[in-house]
């Protein structure tokens, strides 16, 4: 299997933040969770891959080919956190504007499209809500060939049914199998949905990469009354308060915790959270 | 290339109703001097082309325009293609209302060819000029930091050596410009070639800067 999207040694300096020589890979037909919190550099490194900005080293390869070759975007779609259209633009103006770049744009699939999302065709870009922009600019992505989807968050501020609605569209996408998403974002209950790996960085630098059921089967969220001495260096996140203490423990630790711990299965939301609390600690 | 200028045609939309006012702000113009026409028509539409850059900044349209299969280059020269077709319609747009003008105006002036090519020439120089001052800057800094240094203070710098052109022909007796036209009347040929000789280097640079700066901007 080959990789849709590898990065290697990538780094990108700015004021007050760097991208530490990042290194993953994501392979041809999975959808890949790129995770983190604010400001841990997810963004930073779509813009990169999409060719909006310019590594000050190493490399990104979009399908074999530098992330930066423009004849590649005939085969990659981005979708941001807001489609960037005109917005006097109609969809039939958005096709007339944009189909001509697409050598494998098809017209009557973007009709349908439309018409299976509700858009209608002579209504402007501006006065669509926030969801159905979002499903617009899937319908023009889906209305020729492409083989990657870089997604910036692209599930942001929309409410839950929207949100829904989108997921459903991307994991059509993903039906043929020559097809990889990269999905960027914040809201981890949405990959637990969608996505096969997870890359998760933190500040700059990737903390995680790997299989998603591999990250969430490793750990457990352990809450009790008292933690004893000989756990605490395993426990990660602690949170110690009036009512107990609560934090993540790999599967293998948590043997010889007293009778009434509480554990449950981690999802990649309590995964991240009590990574990035355990790091907060750490830097105090 | 085509395609390019399609969309940057398309995506400014709302704003293409103002070209309509530029024949008649030419007609206007028309009733003082007729001979400042074809200049006046290429300095609105050249100002009527910051509106690429400003719907652009509006609506974000670098992230959308950087997501199509065009390298930053071709979007470069696809927009100095646009500017100089709009320079052309101003040109012919100024020569073509100029009989109309003439029925009414002020000051009359019935050119023949040569001079025509040499005014079309100057109409050249000062576009290109604008050019030079505006889109590198523009392309680096976007519109709404890159009008004050990029258009206003270019245009209130022209204004200024206008102003010290004529004066400095007061102070001389009013005979520099009129030398300097009878110079150009003997020579209209030679005058009005190096003219537009010296508007394409300059115009090829303004290019050349844009490209060099574009290539290198990140979003």
């Amino acid at each position: 299997m080959s990789n849709a999207i590898e990065v290697k040694g990538l780094c990108k300096s700015y004021p007050g933040f760097a991208l530490k020589n990042i290194s993953f890979s994501v392979p041809e037909g999975l959808c890949c969770g790129f995770v983190g919190p604010n400001g841990a550099g997810k963004s930073t490194t779509l813009r990169i891959l999409s060719g909006q900005a310019f590594p000050d080293s190493g490399e990104a390869r979009l399908l074999g080919r530098p992330c930066t070759d423009a004849a590649l975007r005939e085969e990659i779609a981005i979708l941001f956190d807001q489609p960037y259209f005109q917005g006097d633009w109609t969809p039939v103006d958005i096709e007339k504007s944009l189909g001509p770049f697409y050598p494998s744009w098809n017209s009557g699939r973007y009709r349908e499209y439309l018409a299976r999302f509700g858009l209608e065709p002579g209504k402007k870009f501006k006065d669509f809500s926030r969801g159905m922009k979002q499903k617009l600019a899937m319908a023009v992505h889906l209305s020729h060939d492409t083989k990657v989807l870089l997604l910036d968050e692209p599930t942001g501020g929309l409410d839950p049914i929207a949100r829904d609605e989108l997921l459903d569209i991307f994991r059509e996408y993903l039906l043929p199998e020559n097809r990889t998403i990269l999905f960027s974002t914040h809201i981890t209950t949405d990959l637990e949905r969608i996505a096969d790996k997870i890359v998760y960085i933190h500040d700059g630098s990737i903390a995680y990469d790997g299989d998603r059921e591999k990250l969430t089967d490793t750990y457990c969220v352990v809450r009790g009354w008292h933690l004893p001495a000989e756990k605490r260096a395993h426990a990660i996140g602690l949170r110690q308060t009036d009512s107990g203490y609560e934090c993540l423990m790999d599967l293998t630790h948590i043997g010889g915790l007293p009778s009434d711990t509480v554990t449950e299965k981690a999802s990649i939301n309590d995964v991240i959270v009590y990574l990035e609390r355990n790091a907060k600690s750490r830097e105090v | 290339m085509l395609k390019l200028m399609k969309l940057d045609w398309t995506a400014i939309k709302c704003y293409r109703i103002r070209c309509l006012l530029i024949p008649v702000a030419l007609l206007v113009n028309g009733i003082f001097s007729t001979i400042l026409m074809a200049p006046l028509g290429v300095f609105l539409l050249f100002s009527f082309s910051i509106n690429f850059f400003a719907v652009e900044e509006q609506w974000n349209l670098n992230r959308l325009y950087l997501t199509l299969p065009v390298n930053r280059n071709r979007m470069v020269v696809g927009r100095y293609l646009l500017s100089l077709l709009l320079f052309l319609t101003g040109v012919l747009s100024g020569f073509a209302l100029m009989p109309f003008a003439n029925l009414f105006s002020f000051s009359r002036w019935y050119p023949d060819w040569k001079w025509r090519l040499a005014l079309g020439a100057f109409c050249f120089l000062i576009y290109a000029l604008m050019n030079l001052a505006m889109y590198p800057v523009l392309f680096k800094l976007g519109y709404q930091k890159g009008r004050i240094w990029g258009y206003y203070i270019p245009c209130i710098l022209t204004g200024l050596i206008y102003l010290a052109l004529v004066e400095y022909d007061i102070m001389t007796g009013g005979t520099f410009i009129r030398d300097a036209l009878l110079y150009a009347a003997e020579h209209i040929l030679t005058v009005s070639g190096g003219i537009l000789l010296l508007g394409a280097a300059v115009w090829a640079l303004s290019l050349c800067l844009s490209l060099r700066i574009y290539a290198r901007r990140e979003f």
